[in-house]
């Protein structure tokens, strides 16, 4: 592929959208800009957002560049997500402009990123367990036994946890062909995820209207299913383990992530020295004496853990500390043996793997180093203009039961320079957030649930209590909207009121139903329009009644089977939606991003 | 048959005082086709406070134990009766290349 000329965008004529931003030349495939279309025309996800940055002036530019780096100096953060342990690590900045994922771009992503970590789930648990796959010579002897991370010590070295791999991340790009490309799979420490955590909360003070707007999936449910997940798939010391959350040091050039990690997570942050193993238990020193501790959330690689039976010289590990692997229950997140994932000889044999362990094809293709590749670029704020700068980005997802959840979000990172031919999460760039939009047909099944759930409790004649209403509001994120609307106790007319015909709410039903209309009139082939429009006169129609109706209480059944009317025009549409993309798969693929 | 006696003993010194050690030991004999080990014995001196016995995944055993109490030596004494069926010789055994070439041999043929 010959190499393209750097396109700029001067943030004022952004309103050339069409023709500015696209790529109208054919020696260009139009995949390559994430933000545009096969028809040249700008996603309707990222629209809101561009149209923001287009209205936005020189000094709105120099204000949100002023308040990223503000942020990044009072949170301490360093951008960086190299390994090196360094004094003085590199600064990197976070741009304005995030990566944005329509729930339907996205699906492939998680399906892709689960299904890669299962097979690596079940790789560890055999080359770190009875190891048939090497003495079946289903993998060479040779490219694993001469794998420095493939420690000897770790082999039989029971996990404590019903996962051989809890967290897993890898970074991906997307290639000319539409689809999303393995790079590089990380299974010792998921670093990053303390950065794209922080990232989300910097573009929240700067945008904290588009994030609602455009139902940006949040990050914290995440987060909090992490903490559940871990504690219920270990295996030792009920009912409450303890966790903390291990790092090198100060001098690790990742610190200030580990520190904001374990600060966000709640987990104490302890370096090497902070443990000791006692009677092959592992202890916590504090000023209270020893506490034991349970579960290691380790930052750092896993041959520096533990200088008995690991690396000798290391001091930054806990001596003991696989030995209270073996016989104190003890967890180490990601199992020390897990580094043997990361040998890139094994990409050649992932497809082999998932048909053998799993039964299943591989979703996500690897990227072979050798292949040379361009990878698809991201609008970025260069400066005061708009710029294409080639992206990648590094996904997340920790075990759940016997599959992975995968972050409703990313760490992306853009060359810094036009000529990006060679970006890859550990070079220097531009540090970007990664928005995964809601899905807006769940989110108005989910909201008629809701408020068929607060009307239905009621018996006849009963009031509905205010904690009741306030829970409503709480759930769908209304509270301190109302409160700040109507400055009184919930009152039920308002309420609903406000959940179904407030076309000011982002989290409405009349919301939700403009939203599909508009959805549901941009679906692209296979869906025929023929089909869809007399279901989008059904939203409009239904939308118009509900705008007309006023829900209340003397009337409950009344507004229940109007609910159910609403829910059963959205469900329309989502049958019609999945069962013409079920098949086409592929097609949507290159449709959608 | 040949029975055979092993003793071996092993002693640190520091120069100064141990507070608390972990410690990780390889120095039994292994039982396997034409050995036999009828008995062993590990004897340290401070007397460890926490032991564990356990097979690697070569298949030697390994010993780990720790230590609070102040020392300022460890000895460590093994001490293991084996069975042989044939005396050992010097010249039996192989170079390493020898033997990776005889490992990479049989493991073919198993697969064949």
């Amino acid at each position: 592929m010959e190499q393209h000329p750097p396109r700029e965008h001067s943030c004022s004529n952004l309103g050339g959208i069409k023709s500015r931003f696209g790529y109208g030349s054919s020696a260009y495939p139009a995949s390559f800009n994430e933000s545009v279309g096969l028809d040249g025309t700008v996603l309707p996800s990222w629209k809101p957002f561009l149209e923001k940055i287009q209205s936005g002036s020189v000094e709105d530019h120099t204000r949100w560049r002023e308040a990223i780096q503000r942020d990044m100096r009072e949170d301490g953060l360093t951008f960086t997500l190299s390994q090196e342990i360094t004094r003085t690590p590199p600064r990197e900045e976070l741009n304005p402009i995030p990566w944005i994922f329509s729930s339907e771009q996205w699906q492939p992503v998680e399906a892709g990123v689960s299904q890669r970590a299962r097979v690596l789930a079940a790789l560890a648990r055999d080359l770190l367990g009875p190891r048939t796959l090497i003495r079946r010579g289903v993998l060479p002897t040779e490219l694993l036994f001469s794998d420095p991370a493939y420690l000897k010590p770790c082999i039989g070295l029971p996990p404590n946890m019903e996962s051989w791999l809890f967290q897993y991340s890898v970074d991906v790009a997307r290639g000319p062909d539409g689809r999303f490309w393995i790079l590089e799979d990380r299974a010792q420490v998921p670093s990053g995820a303390g950065i794209a955590l922080e990232s989300r909360t910097i573009m929240g003070r700067i945008f904290p209207q588009m994030l609602s707007r455009m139902q940006v999936r949040r990050l914290a449910p995440y987060f909090r299913k992490l903490r559940e997940s871990m504690l219920s798939m270990y295996q030792g010391r009920p009912p409450e383990p303890r966790v903390v959350l291990m790092t090198p040091g100060p001098y690790s050039s990742s610190y200030f992530e580990h520190a904001y990690l374990a600060a966000y997570l709640g987990y104490t942050l302890v370096q090497g020295s902070d443990l000791v193993v006692r009677n092959g238990s592992l202890k916590l020193k504090t000023l209270e004496g020893l506490q034991p501790v349970d579960i290691v959330l380790r930052q750092l690689d896993a041959e520096y853990l533990d200088p008995l039976e690991l690396k000798r010289d290391s001091y930054l590990g806990v001596p003991g500390l696989l030995g209270a692997m073996r016989t104190g229950r003890a967890a180490v997140l990601n199992h020390p043996g897990c580094g043997v994932l990361e040998n890139a000889g094994l990409m050649a044999f992932v497809p082999m793997l998932c048909r053998e362990l799993l039964g299943e094809e591989l979703l996500m293709p690897s990227f072979v180093g050798q292949e040379q590749m361009e990878f698809s670029s991201l609008p970025t704020l260069a400066g005061n203009r708009l710029e294409e700068r080639t992206s990648v980005m590094r996904a997340f997802a920790f075990a759940s039961g016997s599959d992975y959840e995968v972050m409703p979000g990313a760490l992306a990172r853009s060359a810094r320079e036009t000529d990006g031919g060679t970006i890859g999460l550990d070079t220097r760039g531009w540090i970007k957030d990664v928005w995964v939009l809601g899905r807006v047909l769940e989110s108005g099944i989910g909201l008629c649930e809701l408020m068929t759930g607060l009307l239905e409790v009621k018996e006849p004649g009963e009031a509905i209590s205010y904690g009741l209403m306030e829970l409503a509001l709480q759930q769908n994120e209304n509270l301190i909207t109302y409160r700040r609307h109507y400055r009184t106790t919930p009152q039920l007319r308002s309420v609903l009121a406000l959940m179904t015909a407030s076309e000011m709410n982002p989290r409405s039903l009349a919301f939700y139903l403009e939203q599909l209309t508009t959805y549901a009139g941009q679906l692209p082939p296979p869906v025929q329009s023929e089909v869809m429009e007399p279901l989008i006169l059904d939203i409009k129609r239904i939308r118009s009644r509900l705008l007309q109706t006023e829900m209340n209480q003397p009337d409950p059944d009344g507004t229940l089977s109007f609910l159910q009317e609403v829910r059963a025009c959205i469900e329309n549409v989502s049958t019609v939606v999945s069962s013409a993309y079920f098949s086409h798969t592929t097609l949507l693929a290159r449709e959608n991003f | 048959m040949t029975e055979y006696v092993i003793r071996h003993r092993t002693v640190y010194t520091y120069k100064n005082t141990v507070l608390d050690s972990q410690n990780l030991s390889c120095l039994l004999p292994s039982t396997f086709p034409g050995q036999e080990v009828i008995h062993w014995k590990l004897e340290m001196d401070p007397v460890p406070e926490w032991t564990h016995h356990w097979q690697d995944v070569y298949g030697n055993w390994r010993d780990a134990f720790s230590l609070s109490v102040p020392h300022d030596s460890l000895e460590i004494i093994m001490a293991a009766k084996v069975n042989r069926n044939a005396p050992l010789r010097k010249d039996s055994v192989l170079p390493w290349e020898a033997v990776v070439f005889t490992i990479g041999a049989s493991l073919k043929m198993q697969r064949q």
